[in-house]
C-alpha cells in the first residue's frame, strides 16, 4: 500500500471517530425529536454520497463512451453498486426515522417514493449489465444506460419540491434551516461519509480490476 | 439536417405502414390494456365507483404497461430479423435512426389511446375535458416520452442474453421519472388545479415545463449516445 | 491512382478478451474480385463488418476509398453495397417498397432510382415480383431482391459475405455473371469457405486463419491444399 493511501485513510479514520463523537455526544437533542435526531446525521449524509455515486456513474459513462477505455466502465459499475449500498443506507435510516417522527416506517412520500424507485433503477441497471455477456457490449451499452437512466436521480432530489411531501426542507434559499451544533456535526459526517465512499470506490475498484485481468489472461489462454 | 430528418420519416412511414399490415399488433395492445383495466378495477373499484383521482392515475399505468408491448419490438424485431444492419449501414447518421423509431412509437401508441382514453375514462368515471388544452397536450407530451424511452429501452435490449426479461428492467428505470409527472398532470386536470395539493411555490405550468424538460433531456442524451447503441 | 479500395494496417478487433482480428496487414486494390478466404471464426465476418462501418476497430488503422470507417461513416456507407447470410429486406413490405425505402435512406435521384430498378429487376429477372410483399416470396427470389437492393445506390464497393451459400443454381449463375461483368467497373470483396468457388471467382486472395493473416497474393498463387 502507497504512502499517500496510508495517509487518506488515516484523516479518514480520524474524522471517522471525529463524526462518532459529534453525532452521539456533541450534537444537543433536538427539541422536538429528541435523542431520535441522531439518526439525522446517518442518513442525509449517505443520502448526498449515493447522489454523488450516481452522478460518477454518468461521468463514467460518458467518460468510457469518449475514450473507450475499459477503466471507467469498471469504475462506473463500481459507483452503481457502492451507490446502492448507499441508498440502502440511506432508505434503512430513513424508515427508522420516520418511525420516530411520524410513528411508521413507510409513509409513501415523495422522496421515500422515489429514492426506492433510484434503487430500484441502479438494481436494474446491474441486472441489465449482468444479462449481457460480451464483455465490449456490456460496457457500451451499460454506458449508455448510466447516461439515460440520470434524469430519474435529479427528480429524486427535486421530489420534494414538486409534491407536497411529510419530507422537511432543510436545505432552504435562506440557508440551513437547523440549529449550529446539528449543522457542524451535520458537516463532519458528510466529509466522513465522502471519504468512506471514496476509499470503498478505490478498494473495489482494484478489485473488479484484478478479476478483469484475471478474466482477459483465462480467455487468452483458451 | 434535413436528409437527416427526412430519413427519420422514411423509417417511421415504413414501421407504420408494416404495422397496418399485420394488424393484430395494435388490436393486441389495446386489448391487453382492456385487460389492465379490468384488472385494475378488481382492485379500485368501492361502491361500484373509483374516485377520480385514482382513476387518472391509472390511466398512465396502464398506458405505461401497454407501452411494454408496443416499444419493446421497435428494435428487438428489426435486430431479429436482421434488417437493422440495412439501417446501420445506409448513409444516414444514426440520431435519425433514433428519431424515425420514436415518431414510430408515439403514433403507435397515439393510436391504441385514441381508443384507450375514451374508454378509460368512462369506465372509471372522470373527465379529462375540464381542461382540454393541458390534457392533450399533457396526453402528446408523454406519449412521446415514454416512446423516446421506449425506443433507448428496446435498442437497449438487443445486446442482452434474455432479451423479453431485461426490456422491462431498462423501460421502467428510465420511464418512471416521467410517468410520476405525467400522473400528476393528469390529477390536476381531473380534478382542477385548486383541489390538488402541490409543493409551495409550484404552478401546472412549471411541472409541465419539468415534464418537457424530461422529454427534451430523455430525446437529446439518446440521440447524442445512439451511434454507439448502433455500432458497438 | 494509389487509393486502395481497403486497406489496413495492424488492425485489431476483440470480442470482449476473444481476438477476432489479431493485427491484420492487408490491402485490396480497387477494381477486380478479392476474396477473403478461411474457415468459420477466422475472423472474416468481423474483418466485413469494420470495413462496413458496423464494428469500432480495437488498434491499428482501416481506409475504406481513402476514408475511415469511424471518422467518416457516411462517406463509406455511401460507396458500399452489402450482401450478407441475412436478407435485409422487410417481410410485410413489397419488393418495390422495400427499394424505395432504401433509395430514400440514400437520398437517391427518383429518376435514377427508376432507372436502376429497371436494369436490375430486368436483370435479375424478378420484374413481375415487384409489387409481391416479400414474405410471400420464395428464399431464391428474396436473395435476388437483396442483392438488387445492394446494388441499386450503385456502389462503388461490394462486400459479399458467403453470398453463395444456400443460395439455388439460377440465381447463382445470374449473379455470377453480373459480378464477371462488372469485374474491372467496380471492387468486389467476397468472403467465403468454399474454395472452389472462390478460386475460380476472384482476381485476388487473402487467407485468414485465427485472426491473422497467413497468406495473401493473386489468385494464380494459391494453394488449395494449404
Amino acid at each position: 500500500m502507497s504512502r499517500n493511501r496510508l495517509i487518506i485513510l488515516g484523516i479518514t479514520a480520524a474524522i471517522s471517530l471525529l463524526y462518532i463523537y459529534m453525532t452521539w455526544i456533541f450534537a444537543p437533542p433536538d427539541v422536538q425529536l429528541g435523542e431520535d435526531v441522531r439518526i439525522f446525521f446517518q442518513h442525509v449524509a449517505p443520502a448526498l454520497v449515493a447522489y454523488g455515486l450516481f452522478g460518477g456513474t454518468l461521468l463514467c459513462g460518458i467518460m468510457y463512451l469518449w475514450k473507450g477505455e475499459m477503466k471507467y466502465d469498471i469504475i462506473g459499475a463500481v459507483t452503481i453498486k457502492l451507490g446502492l449500498l448507499f441508498t440502502t443506507i440511506t432508505l434503512l435510516t430513513g424508515m427508522m426515522w420516520a418511525n420516530a417522527a411520524w410513528h411508521s416506517y413507510w409513509n409513501w412520500d415523495p422522496r421515500e417514493t422515489t429514492t426506492l424507485i433510484l434503487w430500484i433503477a441502479y438494481a436494474c441497471i446491474l441486472a441489465y449489465r449482468a444479462s449481457v455477456s460480451d464483455r465490449e457490449s456490456r460496457a457500451q451499452f451499460g454506458s449508455i444506460f448510466g447516461i439515460v437512466a440520470f434524469p430519474m436521480v435529479l427528480l429524486s432530489y427535486l421530489s420534494i419540491r414538486i409534491w407536497d411531501t411529510l419530507h422537511p426542507i432543510v436545505i432552504e434559499p435562506t440557508g440551513l434551516n437547523m440549529e449550529v451544533e446539528h449543522m457542524m456535526t451535520l458537516f463532519v459526517a458528510m466529509i466522513a461519509m465522502t471519504l468512506i465512499g471514496l476509499i470503498l470506490v478505490d478498494l473495489t475498484y482494484r478489485i473488479d480490476l484484478a478479476n478483469e485481468k484475471l478474466m482477459r489472461i483465462r480467455m487468452e489462454r483458451s | 439536417m434535413t436528409s437527416g430528418l427526412s430519413a427519420a420519416l422514411a423509417i417511421a412511414k415504413k414501421d407504420i405502414v408494416t404495422q397496418f399490415r399485420k394488424k393484430f399488433e395494435i388490436f393486441s395492445m389495446f386489448l391487453f390494456a382492456l385487460i389492465a383495466v379490468i384488472a385494475f378495477s378488481f382492485a379500485v373499484v368501492s361502491g361500484g365507483s373509483v374516485p377520480a383521482e385514482v382513476g387518472s392515475a391509472l390511466l398512465w399505468v396502464i398506458i405505461f404497461f401497454t407501452g411494454m408491448f408496443g416499444f419493446a419490438p421497435i428494435f428487438l424485431s428489426e435486430s431479429e430479423t436482421g434488417t437493422l444492419r440495412g439501417l446501420a449501414t445506409a448513409p444516414i447518421p444514426a440520431w435519425s435512426v433514433y428519431l424515425g423509431k420514436v415518431f414510430y412509437g408515439f403514433v403507435l401508441m397515439g393510436i391504441v389511446e385514441v381508443f384507450l382514453v375514451p374508454i378509460i375514462s368512462v369506465l372509471f368515471g372522470f373527465s379529462i375535458l375540464n381542461d382540454p388544452l393541458l390534457a392533450f397536450g399533457t396526453i402528446a407530451v408523454g406519449t412521446l416520452d415514454l416512446a423516446a424511452v421506449g425506443s433507448m429501452a428496446s435498442a437497449l435490449s438487443m445486446p442482452s442474453e434474455s432479451k423479453s426479461t431485461v426490456f422491462p428492467l431498462v423501460y421502467f428505470p428510465t420511464a418512471t421519472s416521467g410517468l410520476m409527472l405525467l400522473i400528476e398532470l393528469t390529477k390536476i386536470v381531473v380534478l382542477g388545479s385548486g383541489a390538488v395539493v402541490i409543493g409551495a411555490g409550484l404552478t401546472v405550468l412549471l411541472i409541465f415545463d419539468i415534464l418537457l424538460a424530461h422529454l427534451i433531456a430523455m430525446l437529446t442524451l439518446s440521440a447524442s449516445v445512439f451511434h454507439f447503441a448502433l455500432s458497438p | 491512382m494509389a487509393v486502395k479500395a481497403v486497406e489496413t494496417h495492424e488492425l485489431t478487433r476483440r470480442y470482449g478478451y476473444r481476438v477476432a482480428l489479431r493485427k491484420v496487414s492487408l490491402s485490396f486494390t480497387t477494381q477486380g474480385i478479392h476474396g477473403l478466404f478461411g474457415s468459420n471464426g477466422a475472423g472474416k465476418t468481423t474483418l466485413m463488418r469494420v470495413i462496413s462501418t458496423l464494428l469500432r476497430p480495437h488498434g491499428g488503422t482501416i481506409s475504406v476509398m481513402g476514408f475511415d470507417p469511424q471518422e467518416e461513416a457516411e462517406e463509406v456507407k455511401k460507396r458500399i453495397g452489402i450482401v450478407g447470410d441475412k436478407v435485409l429486406l422487410y417481410e410485410e413490405l413489397t419488393g418495390f417498397e422495400n427499394l424505395r425505402f432504401y433509395s430514400k435512406l440514400y437520398g437517391l435521384d427518383q429518376q435514377f432510382f427508376e432507372s436502376q430498378v429497371e436494369e436490375l429487376t430486368d436483370r435479375f429477372a424478378i420484374k413481375t415480383w415487384l409489387q409481391e410483399p416479400v414474405k410471400n416470396l420464395s428464399t431464391g427470389l428474396k436473395k435476388r431482391f437483396d442483392i438488387v437492393r445492394s446494388l441499386t445506390h450503385n456502389p462503388e464497393l461490394l462486400l459479399l459475405d458467403e453470398p453463395f451459400s444456400g443460395l439455388d443454381k439460377d440465381t447463382t449463375d445470374v449473379f455470377w455473371e453480373y459480378l464477371n461483368e462488372y469485374r474491372n467497373l467496380r471492387t468486389t470483396i467476397v468472403t467465403t469457405h468454399n474454395l472452389e468457388y472462390g478460386a475460380a471467382l476472384c482476381d485476388e486472395y487473402v487467407t485468414l486463419r485465427k485472426g491473422v493473416v497467413v497468406s495473401q497474393g493473386p489468385i494464380s498463387e494459391f494453394d488449395q491444399t494449404l
